[in-house]
């Protein structure tokens, strides 16, 4: 077995731990990316909502009657409530009265895990005005998710700093 | 991790990880690009409906 003397880890093991490292900064690498993405996603939302007529009337005609039957997704006619599209269009409602700015606390992901069980109960985004705090849901978990990942960067640094025998103050 | 194939359920235990703090990269890249997904869905959604007026 390869030692390195430096360091006093055998060579394939340093080289495991590297692997693991590389494997981890590249999902957080992604994971930035996917996030990026959704933020514009949202942005761009947003600006949909702004060229159909602004949230009041996007409300409006999502929250009528008719506006649960009879529209299309994909050339479909969509007829039923209690389907994904039907969950879709309530998250588009929930959408349409964020307004992209301050995150709520991670206690409202809750509304999230809810809304993902809007197909077998539709009524939920019926009660309560939950979907004002859905559209907020997204922008706290995707801010979640990035804090993860600066923790984790953090900790991956604070590593690397040790591994080089760096003091942590310099 | 096939976001397309992923269930309600999964979606939701997911999330509740993430609140947990408990969640694996691959889940919480997989919930993202799940909710890229649900976005542009509802965004090319609105804009046919937009158009069809």
């Amino acid at each position: 077995m390869k030692f390195n003397f430096e360091k006093n880890i055998p060579v394939s093991k340093q080289e495991d731990i590297n692997l693991s490292e590389q494997t981890s900064e590249q999902f957080d690498a992604d994971i930035l990316q996917e996030s990026k993405k959704l933020e514009i996603n949202l942005q761009k939302l947003n600006e949909e909502i702004n060229v159909f007529g602004g949230k009041e009337k996007f409300q409006k005609e999502f929250s009528s009657d008719s506006g649960t039957s009879g529209m299309t997704k994909g050339g479909e006619e969509i007829h039923e409530e209690n389907s994904l599209s039907y969950y879709q269009k309530e998250l588009a409602k929930a959408l349409a009265v964020f307004s992209g700015g301050s995150a709520v606390g991670a206690t409202s992901l809750y509304y999230l895990t809810e809304a993902f069980n809007l197909h077998s109960d539709p009524t939920i985004l019926g009660l309560a005005g939950s979907a004002t705090v859905l559209g907020s849901a997204i922008m706290s978990i995707n801010l979640l998710i990035k804090s993860k990942v600066h923790a984790r960067e953090a900790k991956r640094m604070e590593l690397k700093m040790k591994m080089t025998d760096t003091p942590l103050n310099y | 991790m096939d976001i397309q194939n992923m269930t309600k359920e999964e979606i939701k235990s997911i999330t509740e990880k993430i609140t947990n703090n408990t969640s694996t990269q691959e889940e919480e890249l997989a919930l993202l690009k799940f909710l890229n997904k649900e976005v542009n869905e509802i965004s090319t959604f609105i804009r046919e409906v937009a158009n069809k007026e």
